[in-house]
Order: structure tokens, then sequence, then C-alpha cells
């Protein structure tokens, strides 16, 4: 006769609690949840990180240290690297102090696309905004052929913006390699939030000690990614290379529209003043995609202005831009920077004028 | 399907509740297959060697214990041998060898135009062919009965947690512990996580990170800097060994978790004084291998003193082309041999010198002796890690004559010593006390600071990528 089988299961009657393990897990989580809710650490963050290689700990780090009831009226710059690029926040920050504004740059590398956009909708609101300025241009709708999930949603990626991607994407899209991880990444980087940003944290560690050193020369904080103009001979070479087909309709525009009304809606039901821009591009940007694609985009704009209630500035509203004033196709140099804020500042100014945005504090 | 990736703790989560539910039989046999799955996981197809492979050692094995006849019996341990060599030989080294046959020939002025094999290296086959055989050589010495389960010894090649990179277990230690039933214990399932843990993190965080510093130098093109080269050795020094080191913690811990015994792989090598005892505490699976079916069989030490030293280098030379087919290897194997050689011709000098009274001036007289030795061996790994001899001769000569200390430098030493801090620590500790474990037996306040540095260390610096470990080309 068989002996009856004999389990392992035993292995499960925990008579000895690993209290090591268990205590220091315990530790590690409020180390960790004490560090990220210290002012001085995203301070340090940001003091320390470099524009487009750590975009995304330093949007953290902005709006991490926004007071919860702040007094000043706050003004989000959102959008893509052009956003960070283009705008003079000290200028802008020094000229409406006294009209107790304060501007933040929260451009992030990247498409600058109505899908980041909408991913990060919540933690934008979270922060109360009165107004927010966003800066688009037409490749945000219409990409090139470098778009993917996994580029556009490595450190931005939400559960909600799912539906709408099997919906206009595919199932599949979503089961590749790249953007399993992102997803895992993400369910992670919600447990810890060192974990999310370890990317960039590795690098603001070490930049204190890299500066200390002498490696190299650190210019704190830096603002801007950009500073050299790009030599002509780029701009000749893009042109050849893109063959005039550079953004076109795929089917991620038909995603970032829908995501685009879905996060304007939210934006100007929350009672946010929001300005979308199409941002200055250098002049020659326009031969390296059909002229149609901007009467698509300005279309697309212009009626979603109309719908749902937020101001659009077409290009055409902007002032002039010359070939002087940009570093490359997409971002303005110090000279163009300058004249870009200095439009916005009367923009806002005229808004003022216009009773649009209420310049003084809240409350009064 | 690496230790360090997210498929591997999936597949492990599953095979090991699948395990405790088990009883032994089916324990094995579940085994069998999930061993298959973690093999194949690489490439099905090389799973056929191995039951090749095994099957014919199953047979030489059963033939050689059933006859009495000296002769029978060594044709089917030579059967079982030269199979298993051919087999190695054939998809690790015939390229090698035909290469070099040309390059001989074309000196000669006969130019050949040889076929060369465009197959892949099938990974672990020079560790699973090392465990076959020595199954058959020890059933040949009559150190152990052949078993009669053919499954069994499957299991005992194919067990996934040392099938592709070691330790090198030999039949009679791990067979018996697949034919017998296994005990679980709370204890040995936490000393086993204990030893997962520090085998990811030696690797994720400790010898991944190195590479980032290790790879660039050795990539790059000549002229090199003395001090880019030196420091390059010193990050492979503790990247190779916190690989390696890392895989057989690993390996041992999900063993342990299991009921087997795997044996210790590493045992603090840089703390060795002298070759002999550097080789008595690295990659000690291989060494002993080396010495009980290599070394003893050439006649060991006990044929005179010049069949001694050439059994030395025969046997390190050989060690060296095991771990890949370049002169490289052949190089470190003959560098460590001639090392041993040396160490043995000093011996009766060493002997003579007068042994030092202060326990503070032996502790120096030791660091430094560690110290030189550590150096040595990093000389060593200069052939090992370098792509080529030439590479090597012109990295030589840029540690003997272009040392500039470049604004890089001082960034590089500090990430060294920020990625190897911890492991100093700990072996420090695990040397002091003479006891691989000393951390897991801790203080509980000691152990959860140990964590939490670990935890933290592990989720900003851990390189998630799942980067292959070294010993998997070999």
């Amino acid at each position: 006769m068989e002996l009856p089988v004999e389990k392992s299961l035993f292995i499960f009657n925990f008579k000895r609690i690993p209290w090591a393990f268990l205590s220091s897990v315990f530790l590690f989580s409020i180390i960790q949840a004490a560090l990220v809710h210290t002012n001085t650490f995203w301070r340090f963050c940001y003091f320390y990180s470099t524009p487009s290689g750590c975009d995304s700990i330093r949007l953290e780090a902005q709006l991490r240290t926004i007071p919860p009831y702040d007094p000043h009226i706050k003004i989000f710059l959102i959008g893509s690297s052009q956003t960070r690029e283009d705008f003079n926040v000290e200028f802008l920050n020094e000229y409406f102090k006294e009209m107790n504004m304060v501007f933040y740059n929260l451009g992030i590398s990247g498409y600058g696309s109505p899908m980041e956009m909408f991913a990060l909708k919540d933690k934008f609101l979270s922060k109360s905004p009165d107004v927010m300025i966003y800066v688009t241009f037409v490749g945000s709708f219409y990409p090139d052929d470098q778009i993917s999930l996994s580029n556009t949603l490595k450190y931005y990626f939400t559960p909600e913006v799912v539906p709408y991607v099997v919906k206009h994407i595919g199932i599949a899209s979503l089961m590749t390699k790249d953007v399993r991880a992102i997803m895992i990444d993400y369910f992670l980087g919600e447990i810890s939030v060192l974990f999310k940003y370890r990317d960039q944290l590795r690098q603001i560690f070490f930049t204190p000690v890299i500066s200390y050193l002498g490696t190299e020369k650190w210019t704190k904080p830096m603002k801007y990614a950009y500073s050299k103009n790009q030599h002509p001979t780029y701009f000749a070479a893009e042109i050849i290379r893109n063959k005039g087909d550079r953004y076109k309709i795929s089917p991620y525009t038909a995603l970032n529209e829908e995501l685009f009304s879905l996060f304007t809606r939210d934006v100007v039901t929350k009672k946010v003043k929001l300005i979308v821009i199409s941002g200055p591009t250098h002049p020659l940007i326009k031969e390296t995609y059909k002229a149609e694609m901007d009467g698509l985009f300005n279309h697309f704009l212009l009626q979603q202005a109309s719908e749902t209630g937020f101001l659009y500035l077409a290009q055409k509203q902007l002032p002039s831009f010359d070939q002087r004033e940009f570093i490359d196709f997409t971002h303005l140099n110090a000279l163009g920077r300058g004249k870009f804020s200095l439009f916005i500042r009367n923009f806002l100014m005229y808004l003022n004028q216009k009773n649009d945005i209420k310049f003084y504090p809240k409350g009064n | 399907m690496l230790f360090n990736s997210l498929q591997f703790f999936i597949f492990f989560v599953i095979v090991y509740s699948l395990y405790l539910c088990l009883n032994h039989k089916w324990q094995n046999r579940m085994l069998l297959v999930a061993s298959c799955i973690f093999y194949g996981s690489w490439d099905w197809r090389f799973l056929s060697l191995i039951f090749i492979s095994t099957t014919i050692d199953y047979f030489c094995g059963i033939k050689i214990s059933q006859s009495d006849a000296p002769r029978r019996r060594k044709r089917f341990l030579l059967l079982s041998i030269v199979s298993n060599l051919s087999i190695l030989g054939f998809f690790k080294y015939f390229n090698f060898f035909v290469s070099n046959l040309q390059t001989f020939l074309k000196s000669f002025g006969f130019p050949i135009n040889p076929h060369f094999l465009h197959i892949i290296l099938p990974v672990g086959i020079s560790f699973y062919t090392f465990e076959a055989m020595s199954y058959t050589i020890d059933v040949y010495r009559n150190k152990m009965k052949p078993t009669q389960k053919f499954l069994d010894y499957v299991l005992f090649v194919i067990y996934f947690p040392h099938l592709v990179a070691g330790p090198i277990m030999k039949a009679k230690d791990l067979l018996p512990q697949v034919i017998s039933p296994r005990k679980l214990s709370l204890d040995q399932f936490y000393e086993g996580c204990y030893l997962i843990f520090w085998g990811i993190f030696q690797k994720i965080f400790i010898a991944d990170n190195l590479a980032k510093i290790v790879d660039p130098i050795f990539a790059s093109e000549p002229p090199y800097n003395g001090w880019d080269v030196l420091l390059a050795l010193y990050a492979f020094a503790f990247q190779i060994l916190c690989d390696f080191s890392g895989y057989s913690n690993i390996a041992r811990g999900l063993g342990k978790c299991m009921g087997f015994d795997i044996m210790i792989n590493f045992n603090l090598p840089y703390f060795a004084t002298n070759p002999r005892e550097f080789w008595q505490r690295w990659h000690i699976s291989l060494s002993t291998f080396l010495r009980d079916y290599l070394y003893i069989p050439l006649g060991g030490n006990q044929k005179g003193t010049f069949n001694t030293y050439r059994n030395l280098v025969i046997t390190m030379l050989l060690g060296g082309l095991w771990h890949g087919a370049q002169w490289t290897f052949v190089v470190w194997g003959a560098y460590q041999g001639m090392l041993l050689v040396i160490q043995r011709l000093l011996m009766p000098l060493w002997e003579k010198m007068p042994s030092l009274q202060n326990i503070f001036m032996r502790r120096i007289w030791f660091l430094i002796r560690v110290i030189f030795f550590f150096h040595l061996v990093c000389l060593g790994w200069l052939s090992f890690r370098a792509q080529s001899l030439s590479q090597v001769c012109l990295m030589l000569q840029a540690l003997l004559f272009n040392f500039q200390f470049g604004p890089e430098t001082s960034f590089t030493i500090f990430q060294i010593v920020f990625f190897t801090w911890i492991l100093m620590i700990v072996q420090s500790a695990q040397f002091l006390t003479n006891d691989l474990m000393c951390v897991f037996k801790a203080n509980p306040v000691i152990k959860t600071l140990f964590y939490v540095i670990c935890y933290y260390l592990v989720t900003i610096y851990g390189v998630a990528s799942g980067k292959e470990f070294i010993y998997f080309q070999f």
C-alpha cells in the first residue's frame, strides 16, 4: 500500500517571523516617504538636474515645491522642450512680480503631445493653476516616424490612456517589450518614487560629486538644454532627409486629437484659463512637411477653441521670427526667447486689460 | 531567462509553488520540465545536445558498473569522455582551431580556405559537459554507484539553478540529493532567500554598474591611459567577482529554498595571499574539478618537481582554454600556471623567513600580501578581459609608461569606491568572522540597516535592464 503523500507546505507555517526583513521594508518605506515629502529633497533634485535628461523629475520637483495654498496667481507653461526653451521665466516673473503672478516652466522633452498632457493633466490640476499656456506645434498632432508609445509615455504613463491607445493604435501596441516595461515601471513607480525617477536620480546624486571633483563645470541650476545654434548645413541635411514628409497623419493623430479634446475640456471645466499657442518654428521647417498639415492643424485647434472655450494663438498671430533666432527647427535661442517672452508679457497685459485674467491676489 | 529578470521571478514563483505541493517523485519530474523550459528559453534546439550527452553518459555509467573487466570499463569511460569533449570541442573550439591552423599553414606558405561554422555557442555547455563527465569518471573510479533512473540523472545535469553557469557540481555530491527525498526547513528557506537577495544585489548594483566603467575602456581605441587601464582592471576585478559569485549565490539560494545543497563557489578570493590559496577560494567548483579530474590523473605532485610544474601549467592552460576559445584566455591560464609554479619555487625561501611576533605587524604584513597578490590577480584579468593579445600589450605598455591623471580619473575612482564599498565591508566581516553567512546571522539591527541600504542602492542604482552574466559565454 502506498503511503500518504507527505506535503512540504509546512514551510508556510511561519513560526519565526523575519523581523529584520519586515522592519527593513518598513524603515525603507518610512525614509522614502519622509524624503519625498521634503521640499529640500525636491529642490536638491531640481538644482542638480539637467534640462532634457531629467525633465520628468524637474517637472515633479517644480510641482511638489508649489505650496498647496499659494496666494499667487500661478501660470503653468506646459508642452514639450519647445516650451522649456522658448520662455524666459525670470523675465516674466520679474515683470509680473508686483502683480502677484508666478510662472512655472513645466516643459518636458518629447513631442509635447496631447497624450503626454493628458497623462499629466491631474498632476497639473492638483496644483490649482490659474492659467495654463500650452505651446504646441504641428508635430504634436502629426508626428514623424520616430513616434512610439514607449518614447512618448516612458516617464508619463498612466492607465487612463490605455483605452484610448487601444481604440486608436490597437492593443498590440501595448504588448511590445518596451511598453510592457513602461507599464511595469509605472506600477513599481507608484510604490516607490525613488524607483520611478531612478535614471535621473543617479545623475542628480552624482552631479555634486562631479562638480566637487572638478570633472565637469556645473552652472547651477540649468534652465535650458541648448545653447549653440545648429550649423546651417544641419537644416539643409534635415530637409533632404525628410523629403517633405516629416509630419503626417497617422493613427497617433486621431489619438492625440481625442486626448487633446479631453484635456482641454477638463482644464476649462476646472476654471483654468487655457491658452494654446502654435509655437514659433524655424522658417525652413515648412520645407520638411507638406503645407496642408499646417492647415489641418490650425483648423482643428480653431474648432476646438470655439467648442471648448480656450484661447488659441496661431503662428500668424505671433511676431515673426527669423532664422537667427533659432537653435534648430523648433527651439528658440536667447534672442528669440527674449522676443517671444516679451510678446507673451504684452499678450498677458492685453488679456488683463480685457479682464480675461485678473492680475491681483486671490481673495481680493 | 536571466536570474535578474522579471520572467525568471514569475517562473520561479510558479515552479516553487508547485514544488511545495508535490511529493518527491513529482517534484523531480516537475523540476525536469521546469529546467527544460528554463534552458529552452535561450534556445530549444540545444536541449537535444544535453539529451544526447546525458543519454550516452547514463548508458556508459551503467555499462561501467556492470562490468569487472578493466578494458571494457575503460572503453565505456572513453566513449563518455570522447563524446562529451567532442560536443564541447565542436561547438566551442572548432572555429578557434581551424582559424589557428589556417594562420599556421599560411605562415609556412600553405594558404588554405577552411570552412567555419556559423553557429552560436550553446549556453552553459562548458558547465554541463564537465558535470556529465564527472558522473562516468566517478562511476569508473568506484566513487559512486550509477543511478538506475534515467530521469534522475538528467535532472542532475539539467537542474536549472546551476545549469548555465555552475557551480560545477560533481555527480557524487548532487545526484544523491536528486535521488533521495529532500528536507525543507524554514531556516534553509530564509538562508536561501538571503543568498538570492545578496546575489542579485552583487549582480545588479555592483557588477552591472562596474561594467559601465570597464566596457568603454576596453572598447576604446589606443593609445590608452595608464590610469584608465588600472582603474578598469580594478573595476573588472570586482565586476567579475560579483557577477560570477552573484550568480553562484543565487543558484545556491534557489537550491536551498528547494532543499538542495549546492556547493560554495567563491570564498573571499581577494583575501588570498598567494596563487594556491586564490584557487582554493576562486571558482572552487572548477578548480576542484580540474584538480580531481586533470591535475591528479596527470600525476599531480607525485612524480618529481619538473612534472609537478608541468602538470600545474597544463592544468591551468586547459583551465584558461575552458573559459573560451581565445588566445587571451590561454595566456591568462598560462599566467595563472606560472604564478603557481613561482609560488612553489619560492616556497623553500618563504619557509625560512622568520615569522613576525607582533600581532599588529603581522596584520600589516598580511594586508600588504593581500594587496600585492590582488594586483597580480588584476594583471591576469587584463588578459582575461582584453579583446585581443595586441590590446593586452598596448594596455600593459600604458600601465608602465603612460600615466596621465585626467579630469575623469577622480570620478572613476569615486565610482569604483561607491559601487564596491558595501562589498568590501561585507567581505571584511565575512573574513574576520570566518563565516560567509555572518550578515545573515548578524544582530537584527545591523541586518535591518544592511537591508535598508541595499534597497536604497538597488532602487536607484540597480541596473534593471537584465544584463547577462559574464560566465554565460563560457
